[in-house]
């Protein structure tokens, strides 16, 4: 499906002139209820709501507003460049791709959004060169834009993240984890090679050994002596005595989201590190970053 | 030809077993496999080999005991008798010897020291004191204590079906034995490990703290485990009077058990050990295959010529024998190697006639497998456990131990044999 497909030559608005959020709200929904007869208001306060979640605002300043719409099961995108650069959350932009579309999560709707996301990166300077909305539309024709091409994991994963060495202590990773409000970190040699994962239960087990676990329950226990020496092993174990030297427990970042998502839901794992070919860390995917970036996106 | 195959086949497979480079069950498969491939045994043959009347008590037991390990009931009896010692080192280390002697006679022994071991861990991390003694004593508790009964170790498992014994002819003929042993081997303890072992007033005081009651939480669960179990003991002790066999009652009970205390059949038939079934099942099969082509004759035969008929002769050797060899090597592969010669004794010399040999059989194998720390498979799980939690028993420290123990163990039964049967 080429992207040029999926924009009406009417919803282009090159070089308009609105001064902030909501005229350029107004101004797009008009039109789209003018085209397609669906409720002005209704467009416009799915723009808002969204909004309310936070912005994204690329480099160069491109936004990729978007509103949801319930009952509504296509895609429309509209494309305005804006004579001035207008206030975008704390950020200023004068491009903006504006999607609206259905209540649950569209795969075509991710795809436009990474799509756009690559657009950003990448052209920003030809952008900038278009004089009509037509220029633009010749130039995704051109460079044969396609909404087929799936989303890939690098689109939604966590970039560079923070992670775990083998001898790193159980009491430094906890800090981290604490530090940066996370509950996992991949394992990594010293040349940023994957090799396992360690989250918040592997470090808890210090406190809960092998033949605890083996017990039919713990009800029957007011003190352990394995759980209050916790805080004095954590000082002298290290990470390789407990990570998980899980080697199935990651997923390349070329694979596409459908098969991340198998991956996690069939193995209910709730992280994945995203490895390259040569199994160097470059991201991670939490399930809370599947319901931000791909379910509620 | 057919003869030396076989042989060959069951020598290979042997020597893979015992080398445990490749996973026990699938050699004896593939021995199994071999055996039927080379029509040394036709599948028909094969299958009516595979005892099922020891397939059928070894799943039925593994079933019951899994519901009622959910009970909490083991560990319960477990934290019951330490606070009775008042968490004082040595008496706990006997009451749990006992403990895990007792539950090894109608537990198998690896489901007995899984459950065990974790408890006695816990005990000995609240006393501050080393878990190696505790761990050490309940190796040789569970080999020692699965000898006396019909149930208590799958080589008395393999014998009671093959000769046709009933659960009380076990009980008459080990338990005494076993009972004597297990009191000489308590003062063995003592005095190795009995003056070395103190521990604070406040670390017992943990122990006293321990609300056993919690373990105990599904009582309805509990209640009916304790009726259907004790039903099979029933059952056990007078199978040989109703002309039922030992399957039939462990299969009866834990089906029972099933139903009454609403488990998941999906879940408790996974939790049935298929691997050691399989095991069983390609072993049965390789026998087989040495019996059908005449091996087995063959060897019994040569035993005859050598032993010149003389039970008591031939008692001595096999308990001898399959205490040191049992020491070395799985004893399984070793009781049903040794089940046709004396079956095929049997057919000779009469089958009361050779009622000594079966016992010196049971005692020299299942005693057997106290003499190396690979001796038996409680034997390395224990082992594995006690390395996880940092306190390693070396193969070389555990030869202190067990040689001692397992001479006197099996002299004290060749003893009772000479002076029970002569």
């Amino acid at each position: 499906m080429k992207l040029s497909s999926f924009i009406d030559k009417e919803l282009i608005f090159w070089d308009s002139d609105v001064v902030n959020k909501d005229e350029l709200y107004e101004m797009i929904a008009t039109k789209i209820s003018d085209l397609y007869g669906i409720d002005k208001t209704k467009i416009f306060e799915s723009f808002k709501t969204r909004d309310k979640l936070g912005h994204t605002v690329f480099p160069g300043g491109i936004a990729i507003p978007h509103g949801r719409l319930e009952k509504f099961d296509d895609l429309i995108i509209s494309v305005v460049k804006n004579k001035n650069e207008i206030l975008f959350g704390n950020e200023k932009a004068s491009y903006f791709f504006v999607i609206l579309t259905g209540s649950v999560g569209s795969n075509t709707y991710l795809k436009a959004l990474s799509l756009f996301a690559k657009l950003a990166a990448k052209y920003i300077n030809e952008l900038h060169q278009f004089k009509s909305g037509d220029d633009f539309l010749d130039f995704l024709e051109e460079n044969n834009f396609r909404l087929s091409e799936p989303v890939k994991v690098a689109d939604v994963m966590t970039k560079n993240p923070i992670v775990a060495y083998l001898d790193d202590t159980v009491e430094k990773i906890a800090d981290l984890m604490k530090k940066h409000n996370i509950i996992f970190l991949p394992v990594s040699d010293k040349n940023g090679t994957y090799l396992g994962s360690i989250d918040i239960l592997d470090l808890l087990k210090l406190g809960y050994p092998e033949y605890t676990l083996m017990l039919t329950n713990l009800a029957f226990l007011s003190s352990l002596r394995a759980y209050e020496e916790y805080e004095k092993k954590e000082k002298i174990t290290l990470i390789k005595e407990l990570y998980r030297p899980a080697e199935d427990k990651i997923i390349k970042s070329t694979a596409n989201i459908i098969e991340l998502g198998y991956l996690l839901v069939k193995n209910r794992w709730h992280h994945i590190t995203v490895v390259d070919d040569n199994k160097k860390i470059i991201g991670v995917v939490s399930t809370r970053t599947v319901l931000h970036n791909i379910v509620r996106a | 030809m057919q003869q030396i195959l076989a042989g060959i086949i069951f020598i290979i497979a042997y020597f893979f077993i015992a080398s445990e480079k490749i996973h026990k069950t699938l050699v004896a498969l593939l021995g199994a496999s071999f055996m039927l491939l080379f029509h040394l045994i036709s599948q028909d043959k094969a299958f009516e080999h595979i005892d099922m009347n020891v397939i059928f008590l070894l799943i039925s037991m593994m079933i019951l005991v899994k519901i009622i390990e959910q009970t909490g009931i083991f560990e319960y009896v477990a934290i019951k008798l330490a606070k009775a010692v008042k968490g004082k080192p040595f008496p706990l280390l006997i009451v749990l010897f006992i403990l895990t002697a007792l539950f090894s006679a109608f537990l198998d022994n690896i489901t007995t020291v899984l459950l065990i071991a974790p408890i006695s861990i816990l005990l000995a991390k609240e006393l501050k004191i080393s878990a190696l003694p505790f761990l050490i004593s309940e190796i040789f508790a569970s080999n020692i204590g699965g000898t006396a009964t019909l149930i208590g170790d799958p080589p008395n498992i393999m014998i009671g079906s093959a000769a046709h014994f009933s659960f009380i002819d076990f009980l008459f003929n080990l338990a005494p034995v076993i009972l004597v042993n297990v009191v000489v081997i308590s003062f063995f303890f003592y005095f190795i490990f009995g003056k070395k072992m103190h521990v604070t007033r406040e670390n017992r005081a943990r122990i006293m703290d321990f609300d056993e009651k919690q373990l105990l939480g599904d009582k309805k669960l509990l209640k009916n485990s304790m009726i259907i179990f004790s039903l099979v003991l029933i059952g056990f002790v007078i199978h040989g009077f109703v002309d039922l066999e030992a399957a039939t009652i462990a299969l009866t009970g834990s089906t029972l058990l099933i139903i009454l205390g609403k488990i998941d059949p999906d879940k408790i038939f996974k939790e049935v050990e298929w691997t050691s079934i399989f095991f069983f099942i390609g072993l049965f099969i390789m026998v087989g295959a040495l019996v059908e082509t005449g091996i087995i004759g063959k060897m019994g035969n040569a035993m005859i010529k050598f032993t010149h008929n003389d039970i008591k002769f031939t008692s001595k050797i096999v308990i001898w024998f399959s205490g040191f060899f049992s020491a070395i090597v799985d004893n399984i592969p070793f009781v049903a190697t040794m089940i046709p010669l004396i079956k095929d004794m049997g057919t000779n010399l009469g089958h009361s006639q050779v009622e000594p040999i079966w016992w010196a059989l049971a005692l020299g194998s299942c005693l057997g497998g106290n003499g190396t720390l690979i001796g038996a498979s409680a034997n390395v799980i224990i082992a594995n456990f006690a390395e996880k939690e940092g306190e390693k028993i070396s193969f070389f420290t555990f030869l202190k131990y067990s040689i001692p123990i397992t001479i006197i163990t099996l002299a004290l039964s060749y003893i009772y044999i000479l002076y029970k049967y002569f």
